[in-house]
């Protein structure tokens, strides 16, 4: 498998364990020194232990939350992609200070990852459509209001 | 059908032209007449090739300044994705409905674009760190920090 390919896996391995919430692969996948640059957001969960309570974070507030990807390529030691994630608020946001409130959302983020020579993932540069996040959560106006 | 380097040279020209030296021209041909849109778009603005040619046009008139670095190109199959950083000053009133900051701001974004057989841009999907930019602009809150 070339390097390319076995990059574009790894990522597809890690969004299918955090959709089963399965984190034993953690350690297969990513480096423990992950850095993870998300501009605008809090730099916290940056190794293992991180990433879980990201995950399980996102899952107290959308116990329903899926995500899909949509679109994956690679070249070199990069990555990129393209995740559609969805989901209904029935456990609440208390870090935005947003209630359950049933809000369904549907959002996509964009992720370009770097894998080390054994393809693990060591850094990592994403976007996600938070304003749109906000404004399906009702805790920002829309577009018509702004 | 474009090599990857020939849709790298496409993505590079695209930003020098139509984002550092405000070209329109440049981006009504680099864009296929059939162009879809697939990232959020401010109303009234349709998701195609005459929406995109309207946003560039407010978007130039936003910032006196402005200028797009590319830090990152990942070409496969017929796509290309690029990770920018654009930089400028709040002149012209960045923010819909807002008077202008004149304050510097820096964000960040993810773009994939899919390149047709002629080498036109066909479709694009990007993510913009639109609320980074509000936050140096001050017009919404700092993410907490620790």
């Amino acid at each position: 498998m070339a390097d390319v390919e076995r990059n574009i896996d790894v990522v597809r391995r890690l969004e299918d364990a955090y959709n089963r919430r399965d984190y034993s692969v953690l350690p297969e996948l990513v480096r423990d020194d992950l850095a993870a640059h998300t501009p605008s957001a809090d730099p916290t969960g940056q190794n293992h232990a991180g990433l879980q309570a990201n995950n399980e974070g996102a899952y107290s507030a959308f116990p329903d939350k899926v995500t899909e990807i949509q679109d994956i390529f690679g070249e070199g030691d990069l990555v990129i992609t393209r995740v559609r994630n969805t989901g209904t608020n029935t456990g609440g946001l208390p870090w935005f200070d947003i209630p359950a409130n049933d809000a369904a959302i549907d959002v996509e983020w964009i992720q370009i990852s770097r894998h080390d020579p054994d393809g693990k993932i060591a850094e990592t540069w994403s976007q996600m459509e938070v304003p749109k996040l906000m404004q399906q959560l009702g805790a920002m106006p829309g577009p018509e209001g702004m | 059908m474009p090599t990857l380097e020939e849709m790298k040279e496409l993505n590079r020209s695209f930003v020098e032209e139509v984002f550092n030296k405000q070209n329109l021209d440049h981006a009504d041909q680099a864009l296929a007449d059939d162009f879809v849109e697939h990232a959020e778009m401010p109303p009234g603005m349709t998701p195609d090739k005459q929406g995109a040619l309207q946003w560039f046009k407010i978007a130039f008139g936003m910032s006196s300044d402005m200028k797009v670095e590319i830090k990152n190109a990942i070409a496969s199959g017929d796509r290309i994705a690029s990770h920018t950083v654009m930089r400028g000053t709040d002149t012209g009133g960045a923010m819909p409905g807002v008077p202008p900051t004149n304050k510097p701001f820096e964000m960040e974004s993810i773009d994939i674009m899919r390149v047709n057989e002629e080498g036109k841009f066909i479709d694009h999907w990007g993510i913009t760190d639109t609320m980074a930019m509000m936050q140096q602009l001050g017009l919404a809150p700092s993410p907490p920090s620790g």
